[in-house]
């Protein structure tokens, strides 16, 4: 499926947070590193709707910070790099990377006139054989199902960061004729490329800054557990034990200061909501450095 | 017998609306239910019902297929580039010193306009000394100063209520805008020439070169005062319908004069001086060490509820001796319309909602009450209405007098909360007698004659 | 239906009685017990009588005279003004009231105070004496306890087939490895192949699923077995005829019940092994162990609003002036109390919950302990048997004046007494939410100290309490998709 991205992974910075617009890093980093972040973008394709998002994907400063403590991934300076870039975008560099994206944008173009001759075809097939149908009511019905997964491939040629194969040969309709002028644009996701993959040193940024929960969200993590923001369901972090596209969250995460003095009612507030949504109320802090502990609370009743 | 609170929980919801919950945007949802929809048939593109989940991992490859192909369906969705067709391509310029007139006309004076709409010497004080503070317009292009990307072929829909159209015809986006639709495949944004170090020949500033997502992001988010929150609260009632602008509360000026706080100005009215005639009536002098309702004979329990009343509330549409104050973030920055409000861009209705955005990481507490007082105050009034209002008295008090909208932003996911000024010192419940005794219903009752002791 | 139960004997004990008779054994279900008349019990609001004067019409003299008469039947033998007793104390922070005849006005008019035994209304005896079997009936306590043992349960229930399902599957694929690559790809990966095909929507995954539905399911089909087997035993001439009564009895097989049972048998051990030296016959005789508790803020408005109540010391034996009893509860609103000597603080805890209890209960509210739901109060219409709760409000204090903004050090004591997290107000947000209540933060503006306040200690308690002020905010979260039209 996905490339393997280039090692360390640029992390944007943007006016204070932290994003990934290539969908190879993201589909990585979940896979590799347990590391969701949030998508914030419109899914260009159903894009009146907040179920389903898209690029860019947010990630926590903690999740930033992990990756990069890791080795995993680098934090640059998103704004430098673009100023700089476009200013050093020479002539010919765009010459080159506009033909790249006409030969892109007329494999979809030709992908896009192939599924339709396709659908065409297919629905006058489903015409025919409904009419045999009609004949031989007895027959069996068209295989309906191992024509779904077509769709796939035709997806897939655009998962590769790389610029597709120039060569016509990969197209599969060569029936359809598709000109240079037919050619589809694009607006690709991320910027790289054309820049350069690799950030130039002055554009590296430090560590990023985290809040004083990092601990408990380090040690979760290193015991497998998925996190994401989690205020809107009344807590500081949702702790998922496996991908949270599979699984329901385990536990409502709250971090405390380890001799920080706790308002009994907090607690019990907690535990009611987790109880209530079959959740673990999870409080947890760091003692020493190295040593967090994690305690969970159950509302019981009365 | 408090438990009968507890057994409510298993009951049906009488109100659901007040209380109901459930939103699929809450989780992450399983990406296989896109996989019937292609980006051929967009327009028939409905969400399915949401999949069902796992309770935790186990060691069977059966549900490590189902992870994969789950993975599989997400990067493929997402994968999935913005195309635009040639035929129906809206492309846009980006203007990285905002709003000037093109290149082709006046070349002598575009210099100055540019130098007005710079970019860092925008804020508060060159809006205070327009006449109309909700849209800053240079002298001679009409447009936002913020603007930072123009349209010369401003088709389809969204132009309805986006941009704002300069003498020249080209319509000028706002940063929000222009990344909106840019997101959403409904833009094809050009890095101009000038940008770039491609050489620089012609009447027009299209390098050709797209602006990808990435870079766009880059370019627009913290400019013009657009934070990612405030990006994020637009762009997630936008995809719903909504329509938004930015409130005059987004350069930290006040929001449009509340019309009620001066009509009220005159005095206390006849009501208050009724109310304050009774309150000096029944107030008692045995507050001192009590007991506050009184020694003698009571004559009616309203008279002991009467006297009982020392505490004094806060009445939200009394008038406000000054205009509030509000501090960010809790300030009024955007304005929504529901999607059936009819719109016009050049004249706003009165919005439906109003929007504070608060980043949660960097304001990590609530807002204490002069805060939260202010910005309700720099709301108007919008009391209870209506005849359902009229009897329901638990609608009356959900409803509030006056009433903002809290995006709270916890990285990139936004939680919305309603604050409304309650006001329950407006209502006297114990003058509404008894309850009919059955358990089912929220208070809202036909008045009863009052049980009188004995 | 818990509350009927629960307070169904204390309204009509007669009632209750006669339930117990005609149902003496658990099997048969007990006719449910009329409801008690609510409106007639809890007619009062407030825990004071009153006397209204007759109606006067100025253009009859009789009405006039009347009306005189009645000043006058005052005047010459004024009603006597009930004032309950109660005593501080220390150890649970809280005022006790032991007297019967108080207790029952303290609840039944106005809804103060709790059963020290009790969720909520004083019933521990009515509860013991249903427990030993002398009255009919189950409290709304063991209905609870017998709905959570009966979860649990399933649960366990849904465990253990889901183990079971997961164990099958994996020797499943382990055989299909074995038998060869080929027949391997078909069985392990042909299913999942399909369901991502179809997507969700058809397919919902089949056999991964266990709703506490199915588990339920199982088990009654389970004792339903046993009760066959059973039945069958017992008399195995009529199994043709049992079938349409087998829904109803399974409930009630020895099987299920023993099995809900078994858990709570430790947790009754302990009060059983006390009851049974007193013996069956001595059952009669049975105390009431309970108490009345109320907390601090209804014991100070019952004294110094209503003049209802008066709290004596536990040592002292004689009831506490009105101003001692505020310095006493602003002491204990603290952990651990603080001296007796300092200085009442505006910002005491209890000042602050206080002008907030007395605040909505001037207004009509019945006003009663949010503990359980993770707020300050719960505010009922009338009480808490003719309506749910739709208000919980949380306290929070503010600060506006200069004076406490003036130094760092206020200030920093101040944003430490508001500072409340985002999280917190979420997570108490969905608590209501998920109990249907409406959520209310109460902020209570703290004024400046002046120089009048220590003598509030011993003078004037009113004027203090004016000088706060009371803000309501009602938050609920708002949901964009359900607004658009």
């Amino acid at each position: 499926m996905a490339t393997e991205p280039i090692l360390p992974i640029p992390i944007s910075y943007i006016a204070g947070n932290y994003y990934l617009f290539s969908i190879d890093a993201v589909t990585y980093l979940r896979r590799e590193h347990h590391i969701c972040g949030v998508l914030i973008g419109t899914l260009p394709q159903i894009p009146q709707q907040n179920v389903f998002l898209s690029l860019p994907l947010e990630l926590m400063p903690e999740e930033a910070r992990l990756l990069v403590e890791k080795g995993v991934a680098c934090i640059v300076d998103e704004v430098k790099v673009q100023n700089q870039g476009m200013k050093a975008f020479m002539e010919e560099d765009r010459k080159q990377y506009l033909q790249d994206l006409e030969a892109q944008g007329l494999q979809a173009a030709r992908l896009q006139a192939g599924r339709k001759e396709q659908q065409r075809e297919k629905t006058l097939k489903k015409l025919e054989e409904k009419k045999a149908a009609k004949a031989k009511a007895s027959e069996e019905p068209a295989p309906a199902v191992s024509e779904a997964p077509k769709d796939e491939p035709l997806l897939e040629v655009f998962a590769d960061s790389q610029p597709p194969s120039h060569s016509p040969s990969t197209s599969r309709r060569t029936s359809t004729t598709v000109t240079a002028e037919n050619a589809l644009k694009i607006t690709p996701a991320t910027a790289r490329p054309p820049l350069p993959a690799e950030p130039s040193p002055d554009q590296l940024m430090p560590l990023p800054q985290v809040p004083s929960s990092y601990p408990l969200f380090a040690h979760l993590h290193s015991e497998g557990y998925f996190l994401s923001p989690g205020l809107r369901f009344g807590c500081q972090y949702m702790a998922y034990p496996g991908d949270p596209l599979r699984f329901h969250s385990h536990f409502l995460v709250v971090s405390a200061e380890w001799d920080e003095e706790l308002d009994l009612m907090d607690i019990i507030a907690g535990g009611r909501l987790g109880t209530g949504v079959k959740k673990g109320f999870l409080i947890g802090g760091a003692e020493t450095e190295q040593d967090v502990r994690t305690f969970s609370v159950e509302w019981a009743g009365m | 017998m408090a438990d009968t609170d507890e057994a409510a929980i298993h009951l049906p919801s009488q109100d659901s609306a007040a209380h109901n919950d459930i939103d699929l945007s809450d989780e992450t949802q399983d990406f296989r239910m896109l996989n019937h929809l292609s980006f051929l048939s967009d327009s028939s593109a409905t969400l399915p019902k949401r999949g069902e989940k796992d309770f935790e991992p186990n060691p069977t490859l059966y549900q490590a297929d189902i992870l994969d192909a789950s993975r599989q369906a997400m990067h493929n969705a997402l994968a999935h580039p913005r195309l635009h067709n040639t035929k129906n391509i809206v492309v846009g310029i980006y203007a990285p010193d905002g709003p000037a007139p093109p290149r082709s006309s006046a070349p002598s004076k575009s210099l100055d306009t540019i130098a007005e709409g710079d970019a860092e010497s925008r804020p508060a004080q060159t809006a205070t000394d327009t006449e109309e503070p909700q849209f800053k317009k240079p002298a001679g292009m009409g447009v936002h100063l913020d603007s930072c990307v123009y349209v010369s072929n401003p088709k389809g829909q969204f132009f309805k209520n986006m941009g704002r159209a300069d003498r020249w015809n080209r319509v000028w986006l706002l940063p929000e805008e222009a990344l909106y639709l840019l997101e959403r495949g409904s833009l094809d944004i050009r890095w101009p020439t000038s940008a770039t170090g491609c050489d620089d020949e012609g009447d027009s500033e299209d390098s050709g070169i797209p602006m990808s997502l990435q870079a766009a992001y880059a370019c627009f988010i913290g400019r013009g005062g657009l934070s990612v929150d405030r990006y994020s609260v637009y762009t997630g009632l936008k995809r719903l319908g909504y329509t938004l602008i930015r409130a005059p509360g987004w350069y930290g000026e006040a929001d449009e004069t509340t019309e009620d706080s001066q009509n009220k100005r005159q005095g206390p009215g006849l009501a208050g001086i009724y109310g304050r005639f009774m309150n000096w009536l029944y107030s008692s002098n045995t507050t001192a060490v009590g007991p506050v309702a009184g020694l003698g004979i009571h004559r009616s329990y309203n008279d002991i509820y009467h006297k009982l009343s020392i505490i004094p509330w806060h009445d939200p549409t009394a008038p406000q001796d000054q205009p509030p104050q509000t501090e960010p973030p809790f300030r009024v920055v955007l304005h929504v319309y529901k999607p059936s409000t009819p719109f016009r861009k050049s004249a706003p209705p009165t919005p439906d909602f109003r929007i504070a955005v608060v980043n949660a990481r960097t304001q990590t507490t609530m807002p204490t009450m002069a805060q939260l007082g202010t910005l309700l105050d720099s709301t108007p009034l919008d009391p209870p209405k209506g005849e359902k209002m009229q009897r329901q008295l638990y609608m009356r008090l959900r409803n509030g007098y006056r009433n903002v909208v809290l995006a709270v932003v916890d990285q990139g996911v936004v939680s919305y909360l309603r604050i409304a000024d309650a006001a329950f010192g407006k209502e006297k419940i114990y003058e509404r007698g008894a309850p009919t005794g059955n358990k089912k219903g929220g208070g809202p009752r036909p008045k009863f004659t009052k049980p009188k002791g004995r | 239906m818990a509350s009927q139960s629960n307070s169904m004997s204390i309204a009509a004990p007669e009632v209750a009685a006669t339930a117990a008779n005609s149902a003496p054994t658990q099997n048969t279900r007990p006719s449910r017990p009329p409801r008690p008349n609510y409106r007639h019990i809890h007619r009062f609001p407030l825990p004071l009588s009153v006397h209204p004067l007759p109606p006067l019409i100025p253009h009859n003299p009789i009405s006039i005279v009347s009306v005189l008469l009645s000043y006058l039947t005052y005047l010459i033998s004024p009603p006597r003004h009930e004032v309950h007793s109660a005593y501080f104390d220390p150890d649970t922070s809280s005022v006790h009231v032991t007297d019967p005849k108080a207790i029952r006005a303290l609840w039944e008019m106005g809804f103060f105070g709790k059963g020290s035994l009790s969720r909520s209304e004083p019933s521990w005896l009515e509860r013991e004496k249903k427990r030993r079997g002398l009255l009919g009936g189950v409290t709304s306590e063991e209905v609870t306890r017998q709905r959570r043992t009966e979860r649990r349960e399933l649960k366990l229930e849904r465990a253990r087939m889901e183990k079971l399902a997961i164990e099958q599957r994996l020797k499943a694929e382990a055989a299909a490895r074995e038998t060869g690559d080929a027949s391997a790809g078909d069985t392990s990966a042909e299913q999942p192949l399909l369901s991502s095909a179809d997507g969700v929507t058809n397919d919902p995954l089949p056999t991964e699923k266990f709703s506490l539905r199915k588990a339920r399911e199982a088990k009654m089909l389970e004792s339903q077995r046993s009760v066959v087997q059973a039945e069958e035993k017992s008399t195995p001439n009529s199994t043709g005829q049992m079938s349409p009564s087998g829904g109803k009895t399974v409930r009630f097989s020895p099987v299920v019940q023993a099995k809900e049972f078994a858990p709570d048998s430790t947790v009754l051990h302990v009060t059983e092994s006390v009851g049974d030296e007193h013996g069956a016959e001595d059952e009669p005789l049975l105390n009431n162990e309970e108490h009345l508790q109320l907390s601090n803020e209804e014991a100070f408005f019952l004294v110094y609003g209503l003049g209802a109540l008066q709290v004596y010391d536990d040592k002292l034996n004689a009831p506490l002036s009105v101003p001692s009893l505020l310095s006493l509860f602003c002491q204990h609103s603290r952990f651990p109390p603080c001296h007796p000597s300092s200085d009442l603080d505006l910002d005491d805890p209890f000042m602050i919950s206080y002008v907030v209890y007395h605040h909505f209960r001037s207004l009509g509210w019945v006003v009663r302990s949010g503990v359980k739901f993770g707020v300050d109060y719960l505010l009922y219409n009338r009480g808490p048997v003719f309506s749910h709760a739709e208000f919980a409000v949380v306290v929070i204090p503010s600060f506006e004046h200069p004076y406490w903004s003036a130094t760092e050090e206020r200030r920093a004591h101040c944003a430490s007494k508001q500072a409340r997290s985002w999280w917190w107000l979420h997570c108490v947000n969905r608590v209501q939410a998920q109990v249907k209540k409406s959520l209310v933060v109460c902020y209570v503006d703290v004024p400046q100290p002046t120089s009048g306040d220590i003598q509030a200690l011993s003078g004037d308690i009113g004027t203090l309490l004016a000088r706060y002020k009371v803000r309501e905010m009602l938050i609920r979260r708002w949901v964009p998709n359900r607004t658009r039209d």
